[in-house]
């Protein structure tokens, strides 16, 4: 589960009585006369300041601090790509795991940044005030961003920590979170992606599960372990059925308060496209991986990165195609459009907004599939070379009028992207440009200008191949160099990745202004208005789509009809075993097939320890690594993944069906105690 | 696919014809196939391998027949191997309040200790004759739709009179391709039959109702009788050996069983009946009944125990009429029905002579299944009165008044004294339910005749007499002597005090029996349209596809085959096996107490937790085309092995009965390696795993 694309705006669904468990929350906003009724119980402020000061995110996903020293709990999944940067040929820390046995071997990874969110601001008046009446649309846009940018730069250089601008009810609020940054990460355990990632691509969102999911990192600071606020106690008791679990994570994005007009896009044009395109990537990493096993450790985790996205892809096309659903969304929003349409005063600034929206839609179809071809094509030093041919020239402009990965806030982020040094193969870039290059041809036509421009007449292959094999690019430090060297460096430089580059920065930066301002700016606005009316209708009532900041869901563990039947709401690591020995070693690829330390050792293993488990709880993708909490706020379990039934979760809540799916704290400690020799770590997450 | 849904038999040719599914191309593994004609070449294309004479001639004669459901002999002794789902009524008969044999199980240590069942009767299919030819050659030139039946019927009859006098076996007849062939099977019967081993109810249907027709399963869904004949174990001709080990992913698996009843042959127009009236009546009819049940089930473990077979079934029905209909839901499939429908239709048409005779055909079965639609709300609530008192006045007020015409004027089963004779001694066998449930079961009904009819239709008036339901039914139950054995005898032997007798339920059963009459007449017009014409585009197939495809079920034995084989579900694959370390797996996951122990291990199998051997397979999927009555069918391997013991269905598979999808409908069986470590480590039978293993 990942978080990706985002959404936009409207309409939500049954809005008076959201339903059971419904919501992502602010921390600002929790529907506590619901909980109290429903279980009793709603947590207090202090409960709320410490498992959000416990809260990390992570790029992608979320995580916690789950010891004084230090100790950060997330997903496998979410460190994979990490725990890739740290292994190197014949060591792949991915498929055999790591422990660090002594602090002195954890492994400092490249790059990583988690985040605590520190302080929340709520500036939406101040916005408001900034935006004069009567502005057109575009305008008004671009004074909001001026005056966002300026508060945030204001708090940043207040504060010392980094601002992000929060947008909530699209734009119905303009929130600045202030976060404390964390730069030295460093790798303390793993599990064998073969345990982490049990039952392969095919188990990938479904339950029952028996996936051990977890990864341990710990923060350092000035060289020493960190020692954080607030930490998570692991729970003294396990949880059971029925119980209450509160979940404190980033929900990537949600899209349940689009129109009508938008979800139709998506489902008509949107995710068939993507998912097409995806395919053909998988179908190019894949075939790269045939060509040798260190082929395959080079592109292992993208693979997976990439099914994974696929299968959430199919499982949206599936939510918006079911028919009840969506009679039911277009039901709800005629309704919200009557109650605007009955004040006059609504009427005036929203009752024209759907239809806006709508012809936005229209002009977005075209535009987005042109913009899927025009980029960089599969390529990561295309991507760099673009990066650095653009920083001056959108340096020179004003901050509201740049691309948004170059405003004030965003800038310094993409200048540090630029110098990381990652693990680069010659071979797999050369293979992923022409596969891009390739794809761009098929899908634009030779005679397409972008086309023309890139391939000047020759084959993809060629193309890819001589560039891979001229550019310097891979190289940090010549990345540096040309950074510092500003606009003349780049404008000197006779890199040919720089030199296609150039060729491209116009055609995407044109198509990219054109989006901005014929569809995404439309959307804000009319997003704008239509959330605004129905904050005057319904208040807060209602909880915002997903940001990819801190929010909070609430639900008990629980089982659901599927199948057939009544799902269990626990698996065990009985069932880990029934399930290896079910399919065998060999059976799809050995999706089922454990490590062989944990048929060595499961005699040792108390075989009845709760394993996964399914609960209530409103997430979506970037939730992952999400901590699960009970009423005391200590540690239970670990989120990392949705039913498949969860994945319509991003255009609407079935209470009945959508779970989340967690690993359980006790298998934890009994997979770290008992099979990894890990008992250090167990000590200094219990304390005992 | 549990008890009384195993199949509801209908033995004469009711339900209809058409054309099924891509018939050119049958899709992978698809079929129920009739031992005189298999799909040899297919099989052997796709797994070189297909069964010879000997093999088929030993399985046939291992294969038993069970009421409802299927079995076989397992050892040279008459060890009969079957589902505890199937032998469930007959463990509920030979207990008591006392030996609650379901609920505990039940080991005979002994042969002494092996318990006679009242009543149980097995059958070996012995053998198969077809007598289309002889039937086809009965019916006069140019006779009507009517006279032509009536021929045929009475050459029949004279046929099986022959084969019985001949054979000395009991002979049915079996109709096949809606009427395009018929054939006599001939069965030997075995009427001893004691039980021997039968595991608690709560490890046989682990997950209960849940569970049902779902996957991954883990049910030991197994009972073992034994024949006996002249008071000593039987010694069948043929017996199935029993496979060292149960299948591995992959291999091939034969069954051999009796499948009840499928529509895979019906017209369009028949399954879309279903799907708009008559399915969704059967499912309101069938949840009103399971809600009754249930009222009454939680009333205390007696009550809970009288219905708990009777629960079982209704349960089942319900839940596979609910997944029947989502199968006619499905938009593809039955857009590819359709498809077949027209093609054939096409070929029709272009043959002159096919066109004189089936040309019309699918139009007049299209219309007599909307005549019959009319009427099918009234038939749901007739069928709802669950009420055994009223069933038992039902049949008297019916004896009544057919008695009161001339013979030649009655319904066929009532005609000759013998009839009559059959028709008495089964009402004698009634037995009125307990008094709580025969108000539920009347409320029921009432009000679902009053909601699904009005107050002034002439069945609701005729029930309720203008009062509330509740105030009618204890009316009834306080008025009425049916309570009473005399009386009840009475009744049955002296047609005066029958004549007048103005017991209330009794009059109520005769404008009951007034109103149903002229429905039961339209009934049998519409049913013999139907059988005519679909006997017609039957006979249209077969001259445009011969035999190339297989006939609808009809319990009686079939032979399906396919492969350990996954399939996709809730969004991954499914596993192919589950094991012991599942079991516990799932028992731990809910614990003893959730939904009512449905998950909750009998002692003896938290007891064995240290002495099995978790790896074991315990139930696994294979691709095999099958339906209810298969349950208890043995799974055989190539080598003509036991190798497992089918039980169910996943949920995908309540399609089947109008369309078998290869991707995803799987058998779902119990792993013979299972079966044999649970008789020797759970039960401590060693000697019955001496008696099955050896050679």
């Amino acid at each position: 589960m990942k978080p990706s694309v985002l959404g936009l705006a409207l309409s939500l669904v049954a809005m008076p009585g959201l339903r059971a468990e419904e919501g992502m929350w602010t921390f600002d906003n929790l529907p506590i006369a619901k909980m109290k009724e429903k279980y009793g119980f709603a947590p207090d402020p202090a409960w709320l300041d410490h498992a959000r000061l416990s809260s990390l995110r992570f790029p992608g996903g979320s995580g916690s601090f789950i010891s004084a020293d230090g100790l950060v709990l997330t997903n496998h999944h979410v460190g994979r790509d990490h725990i890739q940067a740290v292994s190197g040929q014949g060591r792949d820390l991915v498929r055999n795991g790591f422990v660090a046995a002594t602090r002195e071997e954890e492994i400092k990874v490249p790059g990583l940044e988690l985040l605590t969110l520190v302080a929340m601001e709520d500036v939406t008046a101040r916005v408001a005030r900034a935006v004069a009446k009567g502005l057109p649309d575009k305008a008004a846009q671009e004074a909001r961003q001026a005056e966002l940018g300026r508060i945030q730069k204001e708090i940043q250089d207040r504060t010392g920590l980094r601002a992000e601008v929060v947008r909530l009810y699209q734009g119905g609020e303009y929130w600045i979170y202030t976060y404390k940054k964390h730069t030295d990460v460093r790798l303390v355990m793993a599990p064998e992606v073969r345990m982490a990632k049990f039952g392969g691509d095919a188990d990938n969102f479904t339950y029952p599960r028996f996936g051990l999911d977890f990864a341990l990192f710990r923060v350092y600071e000035d060289g020493r372990p960190y020692h954080p606020k607030a930490h998570l106690a692991w729970a003294a008791e396990g949880l059971k059925a029925g119980d209450l679990t509160f979940v404190t994570g980033h929900p990537g994005s949600t899209a349940r308060l689009e129109t009508q007009a938008q979800m139709l896009a998506s489902r008509d044009v949107a995710w068939p496209e993507r998912i097409r395109t995806l395919e053909a990537l998988r179908g190019a990493l894949v075939a790269y991986g045939k060509r040798s096993p260190e082929h395959f450790r080079q592109v292992g985790a993208q693979i997976l990165n990439v099914e994974n996205s696929l299968k959430a892809m199919k499982g949206y096309l599936a939510g918006l195609q079911d028919p009840a659903a969506m009679a039911r969304l277009g039901r709800e929003e005629r309704e919200l459009k009557a109650k605007v349409d009955a004040d006059p005063a609504l009427k005036a600034r929203a009752g024209g907004s759907w239809a806006a929206i709508a012809r936005a839609m229209a002009v977005q179809k075209p535009l987005a599939r042109e913009l899927a071809f025009v980029g960089t094509c599969n390529s990561t030093l295309l991507g760099h070379a673009l990066t650095l041919v653009r920083l001056p020239e959108q340096a020179a402009l004003p901050t509201a009028k740049r691309l948004s990965e170059f405003t004030d806030a965003n800038v310094e982020a993409t200048r540090r992207r630029l110098l990381v040094d990652r693990p680069y193969y010659p071979e797999l870039e050369t293979a992923l440009f022409t596969h891009g290059l390739q794809e761009a041809l098929a899908g634009l036509g030779a005679g397409h200008p972008f086309v023309k421009a890139m391939l000047g007449g020759k084959t993809p292959a060629a193309v890819a191949g001589l560039a891979v094999a001229g550019s310097r690019l891979a190289d940090p430090a010549v990345r540096k160099a040309l950074l510092e060297g500003g606009r003349q460096a780049v404008l000197a430089s006779q890199d040919p990745m720089i030199l296609l580059a150039r060729r491209l920065e116009a055609p995407n930066r044109l198509l990219r202004q054109r989006m901005e301002d014929q569809v995404n700016s439309v959307v804000a606005e009319h997003g704008g208005r239509i959330a605004g009316a129905r904050f005057r209708i319904f208040g807060k009532e209602v909880y915002p789509d997903a940001t990819f900041t801190l929010r909070l869901s609430y639900g008990p563990v629980s089982s659901y009809p599927a199948n057939g039947t009544h799902i269990q709401p626990f698996t065990t690591l009985h069932g880990l075993f029934d399930r290896a020995l079910a399919w065998g070693p060999e059976a799809e690829g050995g999706a089922w097939s454990l490590p062989s330390r944990w048929w060595e050792r499961k005699d040792r293993l108390a075989l009845d320890t709760p394993y996964n488990f399914a609960h209530s709880v409103d997430i979506i993708g970037g939730n992952s690594g999400s901590p699960v909490l009970n009423r005391k706020g200590e540690l239970a379990g670990l989120i990392f993944d949705g039913n498949i039934e969860s994945l319509a979760g991003r255009y609407y809540y079935d209470g009945k069906v959508n779970r989340g799916v967690s690993v359980d704290g006790r298998a934890i400690l009994e997979a770290l105690g008992k099979v990894y020799d890990a008992q250090h770590l167990v000590k200094e997450i219990t304390g005992k | 696919m549990n008890g009384y849904l195993e199949q509801t038999m209908r033995k004469t040719l009711t339900p209809l014809l058409a054309l099924l599914i891509a018939a050119p191309a049958l899709r992978a593994d698809e079929g129920m196939w009739t031992f005189d004609n298999l799909p040899v070449a297919k099989m052997k294309q796709k797994y070189g391998f297909a069964p010879d004479q000997a093999w088929l001639d030993h399985v046939r004669l291992s294969a038993v027949r069970f009421p409802g459901g299927s079995g076989s002999f397992v050892s040279a002794d008459g060890l009969v191997l079957t589902n505890h789902h199937v032998g469930h009524n007959w463990i509920e008969r030979v207990s008591d309040s006392t030996h609650d044999y379901v609920g505990n199980g039940f080991v005979a240590a002994t042969r002494e200790q092996e318990i006679k069942v009242p009543g149980l009767e097995l059958n070996t299919l012995i053998s198969m004759e077809n007598v289309t030819e002889a039937l086809a050659k009965a019916a006069p030139e140019g006779a009507g739709e009517a006279a032509a039946a009536k021929a045929r019927q009475e050459a029949l009859a004279g046929l099986l009179k022959a084969a019985r006098e001949r054979t000395g076996l009991q002979c049915e007849p079996v109709v096949l391709y809606q009427g395009g062939e018929t054939w006599i099977y001939a069965y030997k019967v075995h009427k001893d039959v004691r039980l021997v081993l039968a595991p608690e109810y709560g490890i046989a249907a682990f997950g209960k109702e849940w569970d049902n027709f779902s996957w991954p399963r883990f049910c030991l869904d197994f009972s073992l009788f034994r024949v006996y004949e002249d008071g000593k174990p039987y010694k069948p001709q043929h017996h199935l050996a029993w496979a060292p080990k149960g299948p591995a992913y992959g291999d091939m698996t034969f069954i051999v069983g009796h499948p009840g009843r499928t529509s895979r042959l019906e017209t369009l127009a028949q399954m879309e009946a279903t799907r708009d009236v008559f399915g969704p009546l059967g499912v309101r009819t069938l949840d009103r009944t399971r809600k009754v049940l249930h009222a009454y089930a939680t009333r205390g473990a007696e009550p809970a125990r009288q219905v708990s077979a009777m629960l079982m079934g209704v349960e089942n029905g319900y839940k596979v009429t609910v997944n029947e209909l989502v199968g006619l839901r499905d938009r593809e499939s039955m857009a590819e029905v359709a498809r077949a429908e027209t093609e054939l239709r096409a070929a029709v048409d272009k043959d002159p002579a096919l066109k004189a005779l089936a040309g019309s055909s699918w139009d007049k079965v299209a219309a007599a299944t909307a005549r019959r639609a009319r009427f099918a709300k009234e038939d749901a609530i007739l069928g709802s009165l669950r009420s055994r008192m009223l069933e038992f006045a039902l049949g008297l007020a019916r004896l009544e008044a057919e008695t009161a015409l001339p013979a030649d004027k009655r319904a066929s089963e009532y005609r000759t004294e013998a009839d009559i004779t059959r028709r008495k001694a089964r009402l004698k066998g009634m037995v009125p339910g307990d008094a709580v449930l025969e108000q539920a079961f009347l409320e029921s009904g009432f009000n679902a005749s009053l909601q699904d009819l009005g107050p002034s239709h002439p069945l609701t008036a005729a029930l309720l007499g203008g009062k509330a339901p509740a105030e009618a039914a204890s009316l009834l139950l306080s008025g009425t002597r049916l309570k009473d054995a005399a009386f009840r005898a009475s009744l049955l032997d002296d047609p005066k005090a029958l004549k007048d007798s103005r017991d209330p339920m009794l009059v109520l059963a005769r404008s009951l029996a007034a109103l149903q009459a002229p429905m039961r007449a339209e009934r049998e017009e519409i049913q013999a349209v139907i059988a005519e014409h679909g006997a017609r585009i039957a006979q249209a197939r077969f001259k445009v596809r011969g035999r190339s495809v297989y006939p609808d079920a009809t319990f009686t034995l079939r032979l399906s085959y396919g492969a350990v084989e996954t399939y996709p579900s809730a969004g991954t694959l499914a596993p192919p096996f589950t094991t012991f370390a599942g079991l516990y797996d799932r028992a731990d996951a809910w614990g003893p107490e959730a939904e009512d122990h449905s998950w909750e291990l009998p002692k003896r199998w938290v007891d064995a937790r240290g002495s099995l051997d978790l790896r074991t397979h315990f139930n696994f999927i294979s691709s095999n085309d099958i339906i209810g009555g298969n349950s208890g069918s043995p799974v055989i391997d190539r080598q003509g092995r036991l190798i497992g013991l089918v039980f169910d269905g996943n949920i995908e598979s309540n399609a089947g009965r109008f369309f078998f999808d290869p991707k995803v409908n799987r058998s779902l069986s119990v792993d013979a390696s299972g079966i044999l470590a649970a008789i020797d480590k759970v039960y401590g039978a060693s000697r019955l795993v001496l008696e099955i293993t050896s050679k």
